[in-house]
């Protein structure tokens, strides 16, 4: 079977949910399978979206609960992009609270909970994988964290449709959907968040 | 070009963060699934809560309403009940009328004398 006719029938099963390989092409065919699919990843967002565990923690659970209560009843194709789009929602409500909460109570720290431990797993795999080399692993686990650093300094625009987009593998169309916003301005700012994620982070990402 | 290979390599970076995920947190990921998918078995079926609003309803308009009269059933023990004495009546005042028989005579004969 050639390249083209496998795409042609990837891309009918992933548009067509009642085809024989939808499921195969997703990865998943129920709403269990579907949300243990995706709840690392979602979460992982949610936490350099708002630099707090717990709030990610809380952010993805409301998603989950929203999602099972209002869109089980839709085709598992259509399960991902409404859950991107519950996930912006909440996270931006979320901004605009802690917008508020700032303009009123101005002397509050910032809610952030995030230590340096959530690279150990990391370097734990790195180190029982046998990976022998501490310089390799100490530069991938820097380079983690400027990565993350370097998208928590992105607008919260730029940060999703960087996400959405180089992340999770949206097109631009599904990317739009979730963000609530049109093709051009998806690609206009997922141009910015790549210009601006090049400068911060050239020294680590060159060759 | 340039955008799909930086892109490539910054999300190959966060893949290795996602499947590195510290226990705890995949413990909380998973209870939090299990709890919004257990919302969907406890949730009550459109149906049961029609029928329910249904019987509420009804419930009110009989009790708000004020022409509806309660229904007084008869039973037949009250109804036996009712009428004995009723028939222990007759039966006295049958017994009577041999008293005022007198009576008739007594009046039959003033009239008789009075002529």
């Amino acid at each position: 079977m050639d390249a083209h006719t496998t795409n042609a029938k990837a891309k009918l099963s992933s548009t067509d949910p009642l085809s024989e390989g939808a499921t195969d092409a997703l990865g998943y065919s129920t709403l269990e399978e579907f949300l243990k699919f995706i709840e690392r990843r979602a979460f992982h967002m949610a936490r350099i979206s708002t630099n707090n565990v717990d709030d990610a923690h809380d952010i993805v659970q409301d998603t989950m609960y929203k999602l099972v209560e209002k869109y089980a009843d839709k085709a598992p194709a259509d399960w991902k992009p409404l859950f991107y789009t519950i996930l912006r929602s909440k996270t931006t409500d979320y901004y605009r609270r802690n917008a508020i909460r700032d303009k009123v109570f101005p002397w509050r720290k910032p809610n952030s909970n995030e230590s340096d431990d959530y690279l150990e797993p990391l370097i734990n795999l790195s180190t029982s994988a046998g990976t022998d080399d501490p310089d390799s692993m100490l530069v991938r686990s820097e380079r983690l964290q400027q990565l993350t650093s370097a998208i928590k300094q992105l607008p919260l625009r730029q940060q999703q449709a960087f996400m959405f987009r180089a992340w999770e593998g949206l097109s631009t169309l599904q990317t739009a959907t979730a963000m609530g916003c049109t093709e051009g301005s998806v690609k206009t700012h997922y141009s910015r968040a790549m210009k601006r994620l090049r400068a911060l982070l050239g020294d680590y990402y060159e060759g | 070009m340039k955008d799909k290979t930086d892109s490539q390599l910054y999300s190959d970076d966060l893949d290795a963060l996602v499947q590195n995920t510290h226990s705890k947190d995949l413990f909380r990921l998973a209870s939090a699934r299990q709890n919004a998918l257990r919302q969907t078995a406890r949730r009550p079926s459109s149906m049961t809560w029609l029928v329910a609003a249904t019987c509420c309803c009804m419930l009110a308009f009989v009790l708000i309403n004020p022409r509806i009269e309660p229904a007084v059933v008869e039973s037949p023990i009250t109804a036996k009940k009712t009428f004995e004495p009723l028939a222990n009546q007759e039966l006295e005042a049958l017994d009577d009328l041999d008293f005022y028989y007198w009576l008739d005579i007594y009046d039959a004969e003033t009239i008789a004398s009075a002529d």
